[in-house]
């Protein structure tokens, strides 16, 4: 569903992406870990067609984000770190917009559901400005959700979000890839990713360290269980890579 | 004051001139110090050479004529100000930013020693403005330090009447006075518009002459009394007694308000945190491309759907509730300036075809309708993202987005331009409708090249404080550049023109058509460019 081959950025002479490879199927979910600079974002922004790759392709659903932006954006939902919503929009205003952007017939039952299970029901007709980070948040999720897209892009998801926030983005993650979405989250929150992943991709300096099934990941460290097995994995292949350079 | 607030006035002070050097120190702010410097000096010369040469109004044809005005309108002006600043008021008083509230309001201070540590910002912040002001005003308009004194105590009259009266509204709040306000708003305007066509229904005198004249009776005088002595300021012909003895009362009455807005203090210091706290909000939303005007709503009323067209109609869409929401208030006072733009012009005896009046229509129309009329790419700078991640074609993006601001300035323009065809002696019905058939695209070709510019070079809308040379510097630099682009298309626009001219013989019809047809046709071309501009735009580079 996701296939990124030698996937390389560079800005001026820093290379911020150094030819990577991954693949991410249909009901999987990807974990994009690393430190910050690693180039976690600048993939994502890639892979939605809002920066262009220097060399590689990127590809959604089968159609390359370079050569069929167009058809590519319709199969993918992108979540941002910080959401901008527009200021003088109410809540459903955004999801009037994204279903017009997306060619979304009869939606208005869609967004009911989606407004009801992020509790934004309250809140449909408050402007953007006058929204909380967590609300915020909330709103580009059920933006991303209203045109079932077959690919979904999280960049640190939690960010702003109550303890009721974070369980029901989990549980509609969860939901996505039982339906057969093929999602990517980007996060530092190890232990989201551990819980969440089904597979997992460290980046360090731009460079592709592992990449794998979960299982596979922390097995190769000694650890499959435990609170911290990711934690410790991520530090010893950071901590390699680190050694490998020096 | 206290000892450490002046410490950090002081600070702030010499933070500010340490960003300007900097700001100087690039290639960047030498070239915008060197525009600003070359269109200060056009305008200076511009303004030493016009006292009669008999293009301008009245107000600049000689010292004579000059004063009258000051003294017939100046105070007049201030009460205009100050009544409306009664009427619209929420509360304005002294705005206090979000880190001064988290420092300062924590801090070992009384109300009263931030209260004082605001009006010497104001002060230092009047300093500086009266210095920008004075050089502009006509040579003939008196000595410097005349009119230097003058503008100064001016401002600082003006920002604290505007406090005094915004900490009364909140102290009174909910009583017979606040309740009155709407009505004689109202009232006033019924009577204001009464006397105008009283005036041109008797051919007895103009609107202008009737102000003249109530601002010379006892009344007025009496009504003035507070405001006359500005205006005297500004007349004062040596240093003593006139101007001493002026500026002695203009601080008298300053120092009166600030004595007022002391003891209205204690009664106001919540509203005041709580109006600090909306208007630092609104700030960071302008800086964020939002409105000055910007609604403080928290609710509105939802449209439904969105139409599709073709990937067009939702950036539209959101365009158009943008501003209805956001500048509602902007398109309401233009669509008015545009109203009475016909009876105002009668009334000053301004011709039509006077150059200056030309001049202004156009700096109206090419400048201050769009700084302000911000519904498009500018104000969406943190959307970027958001917009290129959309399953629609750039092209599509951009045309959406200049829909909105093209069909609001070209009704603008046109309601101008019909007013000016009906008060304003000397605009020929054919010329109107020629000018009207152009506003479309003219403004197609206006908002596309303001867009084109921005999506080329972006920059803030909104200047760091005052004397932001790099925003003043880039904001004449790019003002000139536009007008440069839009007149080379224009003059395109008429060569097509002749070429149909000659062609047909002398058929002002075609010459008419091929000019139209040129400006729609570049005017068209831009929206491609621009898309391609999107395209390349890149989204604020974070490298994580």
């Amino acid at each position: 569903m996701i296939k990124v081959t030698n996937y390389s950025k560079r800005y001026g002479d820093f290379a911020a992406v150094k030819d990577i490879s991954f693949e991410v199927a249909g009901g999987e979910i990807l974990g994009l870990v690393g430190p910050n600079g690693a180039g976690k974002t600048t993939t994502l922004r890639a892979l939605c067609g809002v920066i262009a790759p220097t060399s590689g392709t990127l590809s959604i659903a089968g159609h390359d984000i370079v050569k069929e932006p167009i058809a590519a954006k319709r199969c993918l939902g992108y979540i941002p770190d910080d959401p901008r919503l527009f200021d003088t929009l109410t809540v459903w205003e955004h999801l009037a917009f994204t279903a017009a952007a997306y060619n979304v017939a009869d939606f208005e039952e869609s967004a009911e559901a989606l407004l009801q299970s992020f509790d934004l029901t309250k809140k449909r007709d408050t402007l953007a400005h006058d929204l909380s980070r967590g609300m915020r948040q909330k709103v580009a999720i059920a933006c991303a959700f209203l045109h079932e897209p077959q690919a979904i892009l999280f960049d640190e998801p939690l960010t702003g979000l109550d303890p009721r926030g974070i369980r029901g983005i989990q549980q509609s993650i969860r939901a996505r890839a039982r339906a057969g979405a093929a999602i990517i989250i980007s996060s530092h929150l190890l232990s989201l990713v551990e819980t969440l992943c089904t597979h997992v991709l460290v980046l360090n300096s731009g460079e592709c360290r592992r990449f794998g099934a979960m299982s596979e990941v922390l097995l190769d460290v000694g650890q499959t269980n435990g609170d911290s097995a990711l934690e410790a994995a991520f530090f010893s292949i950071t901590r390699d890579s680190e050694l490998e350079d020096a | 004051m206290d000892r450490a607030l002046a410490k950090l006035l002081y600070l702030r002070f010499r933070g500010g001139i340490r960003h300007r050097l900097r700001q100087l120190a690039s290639p960047r702010g030498v070239i915008f110090l060197v525009a600003i410097g070359a269109i200060a000096w056009l305008l200076l010369r511009t303004g030493t050479a016009s006292p009669g040469d008999g293009s301008g109004g009245a107000a600049l044809q000689g010292p004579n004529s000059l004063h009258k005005h000051v003294s017939d309108f100046m105070p007049l002006g201030l009460l205009g100000f100050t009544v409306f600043t009664a009427l619209v008021s929420k509360g304005r008083a002294f705005h206090f930013s979000p880190n001064e509230i988290n420092f300062l309001f924590t801090g070992p201070f009384t109300h009263r020693d931030l209260i004082a540590y605001k009006f010497c910002a104001y002060l230092a912040g009047a300093l500086l403005s009266a210095a920008i002001i004075v050089p502009f005003l006509p040579a003939h308009a008196g000595p410097a330090l005349v009119t230097f004194t003058g503008t100064f105590l001016t401002i600082v009259f003006i920002q604290l009447s505007s406090a005094a009266i915004g900490m009364f509204a909140q102290a009174y709040e909910g009583g017979w006075m606040a309740r009155a306000r709407r009505p004689a708003f109202v009232l006033g305007l019924a009577a204001m518009a009464a006397a105008v066509i009283y005036a041109q229904w008797t051919g007895y005198n103009n609107a202008l002459g009737m102000v003249a004249m109530f601002r010379q009776s006892w009344v007025g005088t009496i009504l003035l009394a507070p405001f006359i002595v500005f205006a005297k300021l500004f007349l004062a012909r040596d240093i003593y007694p006139d101007l001493a003895v002026w500026a002695a009362v203009a601080i008298v009455i300053n120092a009166a308000l600030l004595r007022v807005i002391f003891a209205l203090d204690a009664r106001t210091a919540d509203r005041s945190l709580l109006q600090s706290r909306r208007l630092s909000k609104r700030w960071s939303r302008i800086r964020q491309g939002g409105s000055l005007w910007a609604s403080d709503k928290t609710t509105g009323h939802s449209v439904r759907r969105a139409p599709n067209l073709g990937g067009l109609g939702p950036i539209a869409w959101r365009q158009a509730i943008n501003a209805v929401r956001n500048s509602g208030r902007v398109i309401a006072v233009f669509l008015a300036v545009a109203v009475i733009a016909g009876p105002i012009a009668t009334a000053a005896g301004i011709q039509s075809a006077d150059s200056r009046t030309i001049a202004g229509f156009y700096f109206f129309i090419a400048f201050i309708v769009p700084r302000t009329l911000v519904c498009d790419f500018r104000g969406d700078l943190n959307r970027m993202e958001t917009y290129k991640a959309l399953p629609v074609a750039p092209w599509r993006i951009c045309a959406g987005q200049l829909l909105v601001p093209v069909v609001l300035s070209s009704a603008i323009g046109l309601i101008m331009i019909l007013s000016t065809l009906f008060f304003l002696h000397g605009t020929g019905a054919r010329i109107a409708i020629a000018l009207a058939a152009f506003a479309l695209p003219f403004n197609l070709l206006l908002y596309g090249v303001e867009n084109l510019v921005f999506l080329l070079f972006p920059a803030k809308l909104v200047p760091v404080g005052r004397a932001d040379f790099e925003f003043i510097g880039r904001t004449m630099v790019e003002f000139a550049a536009k007008t440069i682009i839009i007149f080379s298309v224009l003059a395109a626009a008429v060569g097509a023109g002749l070429i149909g001219l000659s062609v047909s013989g002398r058929s002002w019809m075609l010459f008419g058509m091929a000019s139209w047809l040129t400006l729609v046709l570049i005017g068209s071309a831009i929206v491609p460019l621009m898309g391609s501009a999107f395209r390349r735009f890149t989204v604020e580079e974070t490298v994580e």
